[in-house]
Protein backbone atom coordinates (compact mmCIF):
# COMPACT_ATOMS: atom_id res chain seq x y z
CA UNK A 1 0.00 0.00 0.00
CA UNK A 2 2.92 2.14 1.25
CA UNK A 3 4.34 1.35 -2.35
CA UNK A 4 1.13 2.63 -4.37
CA UNK A 5 1.08 5.65 -2.62
CA UNK A 6 4.50 6.79 -3.46
CA UNK A 7 4.18 5.39 -7.12
CA UNK A 8 1.16 7.71 -7.60
CA UNK A 9 3.17 10.55 -5.77
CA UNK A 10 5.81 10.12 -8.39
CA UNK A 11 3.51 10.30 -11.26
CA UNK A 12 1.64 13.27 -9.95
CA UNK A 13 5.15 14.84 -9.28
CA UNK A 14 6.66 13.77 -12.84
CA UNK A 15 3.28 15.54 -14.05
CA UNK A 16 3.39 18.74 -12.20
CA UNK A 17 7.25 19.35 -12.73
CA UNK A 18 6.98 18.97 -16.39
CA UNK A 19 4.59 21.19 -16.41
CA UNK A 20 6.20 24.03 -14.20
CA UNK A 21 9.12 23.48 -16.11
CA UNK A 22 7.24 24.41 -19.53
CA UNK A 23 5.89 27.25 -18.00
CA UNK A 24 8.99 28.28 -16.70
CA UNK A 25 10.60 28.56 -20.45
CA UNK A 26 7.39 30.79 -21.24
CA UNK A 27 8.12 32.64 -18.25
CA UNK A 28 11.84 33.51 -18.99
CA UNK A 29 11.14 34.01 -22.73
CA UNK A 30 8.86 36.73 -21.59
CA UNK A 31 10.82 38.50 -19.04
CA UNK A 32 13.89 38.42 -21.82
CA UNK A 33 11.71 39.97 -24.12
CA UNK A 34 10.52 42.53 -21.91
CA UNK A 35 14.50 43.40 -20.61
CA UNK A 36 14.48 44.07 -24.41
CA UNK A 37 11.66 46.21 -24.51
CA UNK A 38 9.75 43.70 -26.76
CA UNK A 39 6.52 42.13 -26.30
CA UNK A 40 7.71 38.85 -26.29
CA UNK A 41 5.59 35.47 -26.52
CA UNK A 42 2.26 34.50 -24.97
CA UNK A 43 3.58 32.36 -21.52
CA UNK A 44 1.92 29.03 -22.94
CA UNK A 45 4.60 28.91 -25.94
CA UNK A 46 6.60 26.36 -24.92
CA UNK A 47 3.36 24.02 -24.88
CA UNK A 48 2.63 25.41 -28.64
CA UNK A 49 5.98 24.16 -29.39
CA UNK A 50 6.29 21.40 -27.98
CA UNK A 51 2.66 20.30 -29.42
CA UNK A 52 3.86 21.29 -32.71
CA UNK A 53 6.88 19.20 -32.71
CA UNK A 54 5.33 16.04 -31.55
CA UNK A 55 3.32 16.22 -34.80
CA UNK A 56 5.84 17.05 -37.24
CA UNK A 57 7.58 14.43 -39.17
CA UNK A 58 11.09 13.20 -37.27
CA UNK A 59 13.58 12.64 -39.72
CA UNK A 60 16.09 9.85 -39.44
CA UNK A 61 19.51 10.47 -40.93
CA UNK A 62 20.95 8.18 -43.46
CA UNK A 63 24.61 7.81 -41.87
CA UNK A 64 22.36 7.47 -38.09
CA UNK A 65 22.82 4.86 -35.72
CA UNK A 66 20.09 3.59 -33.56
CA UNK A 67 21.27 4.95 -30.63
CA UNK A 68 20.09 8.03 -32.54
CA UNK A 69 16.59 7.09 -31.91
CA UNK A 70 16.75 6.01 -28.21
CA UNK A 71 18.69 8.87 -27.48
CA UNK A 72 15.50 10.82 -26.56
CA UNK A 73 14.21 8.52 -24.77
CA UNK A 74 17.28 7.40 -22.60
CA UNK A 75 17.59 11.56 -21.95
CA UNK A 76 13.42 11.44 -20.74
CA UNK A 77 13.57 8.49 -19.13
CA UNK A 78 16.76 9.35 -16.99
CA UNK A 79 15.02 12.95 -16.23
CA UNK A 80 12.43 10.89 -14.93
CA UNK A 81 14.57 8.84 -12.70
CA UNK A 82 16.26 11.99 -11.42
CA UNK A 83 12.71 13.24 -10.18
CA UNK A 84 12.83 10.16 -7.64
CA UNK A 85 15.76 11.54 -6.35
CA UNK A 86 14.92 15.55 -6.48
CA UNK A 87 14.50 17.39 -3.25
CA UNK A 88 11.35 19.81 -4.14
CA UNK A 89 10.05 21.51 -0.85
CA UNK A 90 10.59 17.68 0.80
CA UNK A 91 13.10 15.42 0.63
CA UNK A 92 13.30 13.10 -2.48
CA UNK A 93 10.55 10.21 -2.47
CA UNK A 94 13.10 7.48 -2.91
CA UNK A 95 16.04 9.31 -0.72
CA UNK A 96 18.52 7.27 1.11
CA UNK A 97 21.62 7.44 2.56
CA UNK A 98 24.27 8.95 0.26
CA UNK A 99 21.43 9.33 -2.84
CA UNK A 100 23.56 12.89 -3.38
CA UNK A 101 25.81 11.27 -5.58
CA UNK A 102 22.96 9.07 -7.49
CA UNK A 103 21.95 12.77 -7.78
CA UNK A 104 25.11 13.95 -9.71
CA UNK A 105 25.22 11.11 -11.98
CA UNK A 106 22.09 11.26 -13.29
CA UNK A 107 21.80 14.96 -13.94
CA UNK A 108 25.43 14.38 -15.69
CA UNK A 109 23.87 11.11 -17.64
CA UNK A 110 21.45 13.28 -19.45
CA UNK A 111 24.26 15.23 -20.75
CA UNK A 112 26.00 12.24 -21.43
CA UNK A 113 23.16 11.09 -23.75
CA UNK A 114 22.87 14.10 -25.84
CA UNK A 115 26.25 13.69 -26.12
CA UNK A 116 25.98 10.24 -27.50
CA UNK A 117 22.46 10.66 -29.61
CA UNK A 118 24.74 13.92 -31.01
CA UNK A 119 27.63 11.38 -31.93
CA UNK A 120 25.34 9.05 -33.84
CA UNK A 121 23.90 11.46 -35.50
CA UNK A 122 26.22 11.52 -38.11
CA UNK A 123 26.21 15.21 -38.82
CA UNK A 124 29.44 16.85 -38.20
CA UNK A 125 28.17 19.77 -36.67
CA UNK A 126 26.13 17.63 -33.74
CA UNK A 127 29.92 16.31 -33.46
CA UNK A 128 31.60 19.34 -33.13
CA UNK A 129 28.62 20.42 -30.47
CA UNK A 130 29.15 16.56 -28.74
CA UNK A 131 33.05 17.25 -28.03
CA UNK A 132 31.88 20.54 -27.12
CA UNK A 133 29.23 19.20 -24.47
CA UNK A 134 32.06 16.69 -23.51
CA UNK A 135 34.40 19.12 -22.22
CA UNK A 136 32.13 21.50 -20.48
CA UNK A 137 30.53 18.64 -18.60
CA UNK A 138 34.22 17.45 -17.39
CA UNK A 139 34.79 21.14 -16.52
CA UNK A 140 31.37 22.25 -14.34
CA UNK A 141 31.38 19.06 -12.77
CA UNK A 142 34.73 19.55 -10.50
CA UNK A 143 33.36 23.03 -8.66
CA UNK A 144 30.09 21.98 -7.99
CA UNK A 145 31.23 18.88 -6.74
CA UNK A 146 33.50 19.68 -4.09
CA UNK A 147 31.73 22.34 -3.08
CA UNK A 148 28.17 20.21 -2.53
CA UNK A 149 30.25 17.74 -0.70
CA UNK A 150 32.03 20.36 1.77
CA UNK A 151 28.43 21.49 2.74
CA UNK A 152 27.06 17.55 3.16
CA UNK A 153 30.36 17.13 5.29
CA UNK A 154 30.23 20.03 7.40
CA UNK A 155 26.25 19.76 8.14
CA UNK A 156 26.79 16.28 9.38
CA UNK A 157 28.50 17.77 11.94
CA UNK A 158 25.39 19.21 13.26
CA UNK A 159 23.72 15.74 13.70
CA UNK A 160 21.41 14.61 10.83
CA UNK A 161 19.59 11.32 10.50
CA UNK A 162 21.05 10.19 7.08
CA UNK A 163 24.48 11.69 6.45
CA UNK A 164 24.96 12.53 3.18
CA UNK A 165 21.61 12.43 1.79
CA UNK A 166 19.79 15.21 0.27
CA UNK A 167 17.31 15.07 2.92
CA UNK A 168 19.62 16.22 5.64
CA UNK A 169 19.57 19.55 3.94
CA UNK A 170 15.73 20.00 5.08
CA UNK A 171 16.83 19.08 8.63
CA UNK A 172 19.82 21.20 8.74
CA UNK A 173 21.42 24.51 6.52
CA UNK A 174 24.19 25.63 5.68
CA UNK A 175 23.60 29.59 7.52
CA UNK A 176 22.75 27.50 11.03
CA UNK A 177 26.64 27.48 11.78
CA UNK A 178 26.30 31.17 11.75
CA UNK A 179 30.64 32.26 12.33
CA UNK A 180 31.18 34.77 9.59
CA UNK A 181 33.64 32.45 8.37
CA UNK A 182 30.92 29.81 7.21
CA UNK A 183 28.56 32.71 6.29
CA UNK A 184 31.18 34.02 3.83
CA UNK A 185 32.30 30.46 2.65
CA UNK A 186 28.56 29.86 2.03
CA UNK A 187 28.25 33.07 0.04
CA UNK A 188 31.43 32.21 -2.18
CA UNK A 189 29.39 28.51 -2.64
CA UNK A 190 26.44 30.12 -3.43
CA UNK A 191 28.22 32.15 -6.58
CA UNK A 192 29.62 28.97 -7.85
CA UNK A 193 26.89 27.18 -7.57
CA UNK A 194 25.07 30.17 -9.66
CA UNK A 195 27.29 30.13 -12.40
CA UNK A 196 27.23 25.95 -12.38
CA UNK A 197 23.64 26.56 -12.92
CA UNK A 198 23.59 28.11 -15.70
CA UNK A 199 26.25 26.18 -17.41
CA UNK A 200 24.14 23.51 -16.77
CA UNK A 201 21.56 24.67 -18.41
CA UNK A 202 23.94 26.10 -21.02
CA UNK A 203 22.56 30.01 -21.31
CA UNK A 204 24.22 33.26 -21.69
CA UNK A 205 28.29 32.49 -21.43
CA UNK A 206 27.54 29.01 -21.72
CA UNK A 207 25.67 28.38 -24.75
CA UNK A 208 28.61 26.68 -26.17
CA UNK A 209 27.24 23.12 -27.08
CA UNK A 210 24.25 24.65 -28.77
CA UNK A 211 25.46 27.75 -30.67
CA UNK A 212 22.92 28.35 -32.39
CA UNK A 213 24.45 30.82 -35.14
CA UNK A 214 27.74 28.87 -35.68
CA UNK A 215 26.99 25.30 -34.85
CA UNK A 216 23.39 25.11 -36.37
CA UNK A 217 21.98 24.14 -33.18
CA UNK A 218 25.31 21.98 -32.17
CA UNK A 219 23.99 18.69 -29.95
CA UNK A 220 20.74 19.40 -31.55
CA UNK A 221 21.62 19.73 -35.29
CA UNK A 222 19.99 16.01 -36.46
CA UNK A 223 17.24 16.11 -34.27
CA UNK A 224 13.53 16.60 -35.67
CA UNK A 225 9.74 16.31 -34.83
CA UNK A 226 9.13 14.06 -31.65
CA UNK A 227 12.39 13.28 -30.90
CA UNK A 228 13.76 17.02 -30.23
CA UNK A 229 10.30 17.79 -28.31
CA UNK A 230 11.56 14.48 -26.24
CA UNK A 231 15.08 16.21 -25.75
CA UNK A 232 13.21 19.85 -25.07
CA UNK A 233 11.19 18.27 -22.16
CA UNK A 234 14.23 16.41 -20.76
CA UNK A 235 16.16 19.77 -20.79
CA UNK A 236 13.43 21.99 -19.59
CA UNK A 237 12.85 19.00 -16.50
CA UNK A 238 16.65 18.94 -16.21
CA UNK A 239 16.74 22.81 -15.37
CA UNK A 240 14.42 22.88 -13.04
CA UNK A 241 15.97 19.85 -11.16
CA UNK A 242 19.28 21.44 -11.11
CA UNK A 243 17.52 25.00 -9.95
CA UNK A 244 15.86 22.51 -7.11
CA UNK A 245 19.56 21.51 -5.94
CA UNK A 246 20.37 25.14 -5.55
CA UNK A 247 17.57 25.45 -3.44
CA UNK A 248 17.76 22.79 -1.23
CA UNK A 249 21.26 23.58 -0.76
CA UNK A 250 21.18 27.73 0.16
CA UNK A 251 17.27 28.25 0.47
CA UNK A 252 15.56 25.03 2.11
CA UNK A 253 13.12 26.79 4.35
CA UNK A 254 9.10 25.56 3.60
CA UNK A 255 6.25 27.24 4.80
CA UNK A 256 3.83 24.09 6.51
CA UNK A 257 5.59 25.46 9.25
CA UNK A 258 4.29 28.87 9.58
CA UNK A 259 0.72 28.24 8.27
CA UNK A 260 0.62 24.80 10.86
CA UNK A 261 -0.58 22.61 7.50
CA UNK A 262 0.20 19.11 8.22
CA UNK A 263 -0.13 16.17 5.95
CA UNK A 264 -0.81 16.48 2.09
CA UNK A 265 -1.76 20.21 2.46
CA UNK A 266 1.86 20.99 4.20
CA UNK A 267 3.66 18.99 1.24
CA UNK A 268 1.59 20.88 -1.65
CA UNK A 269 2.12 24.18 0.30
CA UNK A 270 5.87 23.30 0.29
CA UNK A 271 5.96 22.43 -3.28
CA UNK A 272 4.47 25.59 -4.25
CA UNK A 273 6.75 27.35 -2.44
CA UNK A 274 9.97 25.53 -3.54
CA UNK A 275 8.41 26.38 -7.28
CA UNK A 276 8.97 29.79 -6.34
CA UNK A 277 12.09 29.48 -5.39
CA UNK A 278 13.02 27.94 -7.82
CA UNK A 279 11.69 30.40 -10.89
CA UNK A 280 13.84 33.16 -8.52
CA UNK A 281 17.05 31.48 -8.21
CA UNK A 282 16.23 30.86 -12.66
CA UNK A 283 15.59 34.06 -13.10
CA UNK A 284 19.02 35.49 -11.63
CA UNK A 285 20.85 32.80 -13.50
CA UNK A 286 19.08 32.20 -16.33
CA UNK A 287 16.75 35.17 -17.49
CA UNK A 288 18.89 37.89 -16.57
CA UNK A 289 22.22 36.32 -17.31
CA UNK A 290 20.94 35.37 -20.62
CA UNK A 291 20.04 38.88 -21.52
CA UNK A 292 22.73 40.61 -20.46
CA UNK A 293 25.99 38.09 -21.44
CA UNK A 294 27.09 36.97 -25.01
CA UNK A 295 28.65 33.47 -25.68
CA UNK A 296 32.47 32.31 -24.40
CA UNK A 297 34.73 30.33 -26.71
CA UNK A 298 35.36 27.10 -25.09
CA UNK A 299 38.64 27.44 -24.49
CA UNK A 300 37.30 30.88 -22.20
CA UNK A 301 34.74 28.68 -20.93
CA UNK A 302 36.66 25.93 -19.86
CA UNK A 303 39.91 28.29 -18.33
CA UNK A 304 37.05 30.23 -16.57
CA UNK A 305 35.83 27.05 -14.75
CA UNK A 306 39.42 25.93 -13.66
CA UNK A 307 41.15 28.58 -12.79
CA UNK A 308 38.22 31.24 -11.75
CA UNK A 309 35.60 28.94 -10.21
CA UNK A 310 37.65 25.85 -8.62
CA UNK A 311 39.69 28.24 -7.01
CA UNK A 312 36.89 29.72 -5.59
CA UNK A 313 35.33 26.43 -5.08
CA UNK A 314 38.31 25.89 -2.81
CA UNK A 315 38.33 28.99 -0.66
CA UNK A 316 34.75 28.53 -0.22
CA UNK A 317 35.13 24.69 0.97
CA UNK A 318 37.89 25.84 3.27
CA UNK A 319 36.68 28.88 5.14
CA UNK A 320 33.37 26.55 5.49
CA UNK A 321 35.52 23.44 7.53
CA UNK A 322 38.01 26.16 9.01
CA UNK A 323 36.68 25.98 12.39
CA UNK A 324 36.10 22.57 12.83
CA UNK A 325 39.38 22.51 11.54
CA UNK A 326 40.74 24.09 14.95
CA UNK A 327 43.16 26.01 13.14
CA UNK A 328 41.97 29.41 14.54
CA UNK A 329 40.31 29.07 18.29
CA UNK B 1 -18.58 16.33 -50.97
CA UNK B 2 -19.24 17.69 -54.34
CA UNK B 3 -15.35 19.04 -54.74
CA UNK B 4 -14.45 15.51 -54.12
CA UNK B 5 -16.82 13.91 -56.24
CA UNK B 6 -16.32 16.12 -59.47
CA UNK B 7 -12.35 15.58 -58.96
CA UNK B 8 -12.87 12.21 -59.16
CA UNK B 9 -14.82 12.48 -62.53
CA UNK B 10 -13.97 14.99 -64.58
CA UNK B 11 -10.13 15.84 -63.02
CA UNK B 12 -6.92 13.99 -64.22
CA UNK B 13 -6.70 13.02 -60.07
CA UNK B 14 -6.10 15.34 -57.10
CA UNK B 15 -2.60 14.11 -58.10
CA UNK B 16 -0.52 11.66 -55.64
CA UNK B 17 1.40 14.87 -54.22
CA UNK B 18 -1.25 17.10 -53.68
CA UNK B 19 -3.07 13.64 -51.50
CA UNK B 20 0.46 13.55 -49.53
CA UNK B 21 0.49 17.28 -49.35
CA UNK B 22 -3.03 17.43 -47.41
CA UNK B 23 -2.21 14.38 -45.41
CA UNK B 24 1.00 15.78 -44.02
CA UNK B 25 -0.27 19.08 -43.20
CA UNK B 26 -3.57 17.70 -41.54
CA UNK B 27 -0.84 16.43 -38.76
CA UNK B 28 -0.04 19.74 -37.68
CA UNK B 29 -2.35 22.26 -36.37
CA UNK B 30 -0.23 24.25 -33.83
CA UNK B 31 2.33 25.22 -36.88
CA UNK B 32 0.46 28.57 -36.78
CA UNK B 33 1.06 29.33 -33.29
CA UNK B 34 4.88 28.42 -33.69
CA UNK B 35 6.32 29.10 -36.67
CA UNK B 36 10.03 28.19 -36.42
CA UNK B 37 11.96 30.05 -39.48
CA UNK B 38 15.22 28.91 -41.35
CA UNK B 39 17.21 31.56 -43.28
CA UNK B 40 18.34 30.08 -46.64
CA UNK B 41 20.87 32.55 -48.56
CA UNK B 42 21.17 31.55 -52.16
CA UNK B 43 23.64 34.37 -53.01
CA UNK B 44 21.90 37.09 -51.91
CA UNK B 45 23.68 40.53 -51.49
CA UNK B 46 22.44 40.76 -47.93
CA UNK B 47 19.89 43.76 -47.95
CA UNK B 48 16.58 41.22 -47.78
CA UNK B 49 18.76 39.45 -44.61
CA UNK B 50 19.06 42.29 -42.57
CA UNK B 51 15.45 43.32 -43.45
CA UNK B 52 14.87 39.50 -41.93
CA UNK B 53 16.23 40.12 -38.70
CA UNK B 54 15.11 44.03 -38.60
CA UNK B 55 11.33 41.60 -38.35
CA UNK B 56 12.89 40.24 -35.52
CA UNK B 57 13.88 43.56 -33.55
CA UNK B 58 11.78 45.14 -30.88
CA UNK B 59 10.34 47.56 -33.48
CA UNK B 60 8.36 44.62 -35.34
CA UNK B 61 9.11 41.79 -32.91
CA UNK B 62 8.07 39.22 -34.30
CA UNK B 63 8.77 36.32 -31.68
CA UNK B 64 5.45 37.64 -30.03
CA UNK B 65 3.77 35.55 -32.62
CA UNK B 66 6.34 32.70 -31.98
CA UNK B 67 8.74 32.86 -34.17
CA UNK B 68 11.70 32.23 -33.29
CA UNK B 69 15.17 32.08 -36.08
CA UNK B 70 16.46 28.31 -35.71
CA UNK B 71 20.18 27.43 -37.08
CA UNK B 72 18.99 24.08 -38.82
CA UNK B 73 16.47 23.35 -41.36
CA UNK B 74 15.87 20.14 -39.18
CA UNK B 75 13.83 22.25 -36.65
CA UNK B 76 12.31 24.49 -39.20
CA UNK B 77 8.91 25.19 -40.34
CA UNK B 78 9.13 28.52 -42.32
CA UNK B 79 12.07 28.25 -44.94
CA UNK B 80 12.74 32.00 -45.81
CA UNK B 81 15.08 31.95 -49.35
CA UNK B 82 17.06 34.92 -50.26
CA UNK B 83 19.14 35.61 -53.28
CA UNK B 84 18.52 34.80 -57.06
CA UNK B 85 19.62 31.02 -56.81
CA UNK B 86 22.97 31.27 -57.96
CA UNK B 87 25.00 28.25 -59.32
CA UNK B 88 26.93 27.47 -56.44
CA UNK B 89 23.73 27.29 -54.08
CA UNK B 90 21.27 25.70 -56.67
CA UNK B 91 22.20 22.15 -54.90
CA UNK B 92 22.11 22.86 -51.43
CA UNK B 93 18.72 25.00 -51.73
CA UNK B 94 17.34 21.85 -52.84
CA UNK B 95 18.98 20.30 -50.18
CA UNK B 96 17.98 22.05 -47.23
CA UNK B 97 14.31 21.89 -48.51
CA UNK B 98 14.48 17.94 -48.52
CA UNK B 99 15.81 18.35 -44.96
CA UNK B 100 13.01 20.51 -43.68
CA UNK B 101 10.85 18.08 -42.35
CA UNK B 102 6.75 18.61 -43.16
CA UNK B 103 4.30 20.14 -43.13
CA UNK B 104 6.62 23.32 -44.00
CA UNK B 105 6.32 26.50 -45.83
CA UNK B 106 9.07 27.72 -48.18
CA UNK B 107 9.00 32.19 -48.79
CA UNK B 108 10.85 33.68 -51.13
CA UNK B 109 11.95 37.05 -50.34
CA UNK B 110 12.75 39.57 -52.06
CA UNK B 111 12.49 40.44 -55.80
CA UNK B 112 15.66 37.94 -57.01
CA UNK B 113 14.04 34.61 -56.35
CA UNK B 114 10.79 36.36 -57.41
CA UNK B 115 11.63 36.81 -60.76
CA UNK B 116 15.82 37.44 -60.91
CA UNK B 117 15.97 41.21 -60.68
CA UNK B 118 19.18 42.87 -61.64
CA UNK B 119 20.40 38.87 -62.77
CA UNK B 120 17.57 38.51 -64.99
CA UNK B 121 18.93 36.26 -67.70
CA UNK B 122 21.86 35.70 -66.10
CA UNK B 123 23.76 32.39 -67.19
CA UNK B 124 25.00 32.14 -63.33
CA UNK B 125 21.93 32.00 -61.55
CA UNK B 126 18.70 30.36 -61.40
CA UNK B 127 15.82 32.41 -60.59
CA UNK B 128 12.75 31.80 -60.59
CA UNK B 129 12.81 29.69 -57.55
CA UNK B 130 9.86 27.66 -57.96
CA UNK B 131 11.66 26.28 -61.15
CA UNK B 132 13.59 24.35 -58.67
CA UNK B 133 11.37 24.01 -55.23
CA UNK B 134 7.62 24.60 -54.94
CA UNK B 135 7.50 28.33 -53.40
CA UNK B 136 3.88 28.84 -51.11
CA UNK B 137 4.36 32.94 -51.35
CA UNK B 138 6.58 35.09 -53.03
CA UNK B 139 7.45 38.66 -51.09
CA UNK B 140 8.09 40.85 -53.91
CA UNK B 141 10.34 44.11 -53.19
CA UNK B 142 14.33 45.26 -53.56
CA UNK B 143 14.65 45.16 -50.45
CA UNK B 144 11.09 44.27 -49.08
CA UNK B 145 10.06 45.83 -45.91
CA UNK B 146 9.89 43.59 -42.46
CA UNK B 147 6.06 44.19 -42.72
CA UNK B 148 5.95 42.87 -46.36
CA UNK B 149 8.13 39.39 -45.10
CA UNK B 150 5.70 38.85 -41.67
CA UNK B 151 2.55 39.59 -43.84
CA UNK B 152 4.28 36.53 -46.37
CA UNK B 153 4.88 34.36 -43.55
CA UNK B 154 1.21 35.37 -42.50
CA UNK B 155 -0.03 34.19 -45.73
CA UNK B 156 2.04 31.01 -45.91
CA UNK B 157 0.61 29.97 -42.44
CA UNK B 158 -3.35 30.78 -44.17
CA UNK B 159 -2.23 28.50 -46.58
CA UNK B 160 -1.55 25.84 -44.93
CA UNK B 161 -4.67 25.91 -42.75
CA UNK B 162 -6.66 25.68 -45.60
CA UNK B 163 -5.25 22.82 -46.64
CA UNK B 164 -5.62 21.43 -43.31
CA UNK B 165 -9.57 22.74 -43.00
CA UNK B 166 -10.07 21.78 -46.87
CA UNK B 167 -9.15 18.00 -46.39
CA UNK B 168 -11.65 18.53 -43.13
CA UNK B 169 -14.44 19.83 -45.38
CA UNK B 170 -14.24 16.93 -48.40
CA UNK B 171 -14.27 14.51 -45.34
CA UNK B 172 -17.82 15.56 -44.33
Amino acid sequence: MNLLYTTLGFIGIYLYVSFASLLWEGIDRKLVARMQRRMGPPLLQPFYDFLKMVSKESIIPRDSNKLFELAPVFALAAAIALLAYTPLGFGPLFGTRGDIILFIYLLTLIGFIRVLGAASSGSPYAQIGAQREMIILVSREAPMMLGIFTIMWRIRDLGVSKPFSLRALYEHNIWEIGTPMSIIGALILLFVFMAWLASEIEVGFFDIPEAETELAEGTMAEYSGRHLALFELANAIKAFVSASLVVAVFFPWGVSGYLGLTGLPAVIADLLFHTLKVFAVLFVSMSIFRAVSGRLRITQAVNMFWTRLLPASIVGALLLVIDTLGVIA
Amino acid sequence: MSIRVQTGENGPEPSEREKLEREISKLCRYIGRSPWVFHVNSGSCNGCDIEIIAALTPRYDAERFGVKLVGTPRHADVLLVTGPVTNQSLERVKLVYEQTPDPKVVVAVGACPTGGSVFFESPFTNAPLDKHIPVDVFVPGCPPRPEAILYGVVLGLQKLIEKIEGKEGSKE
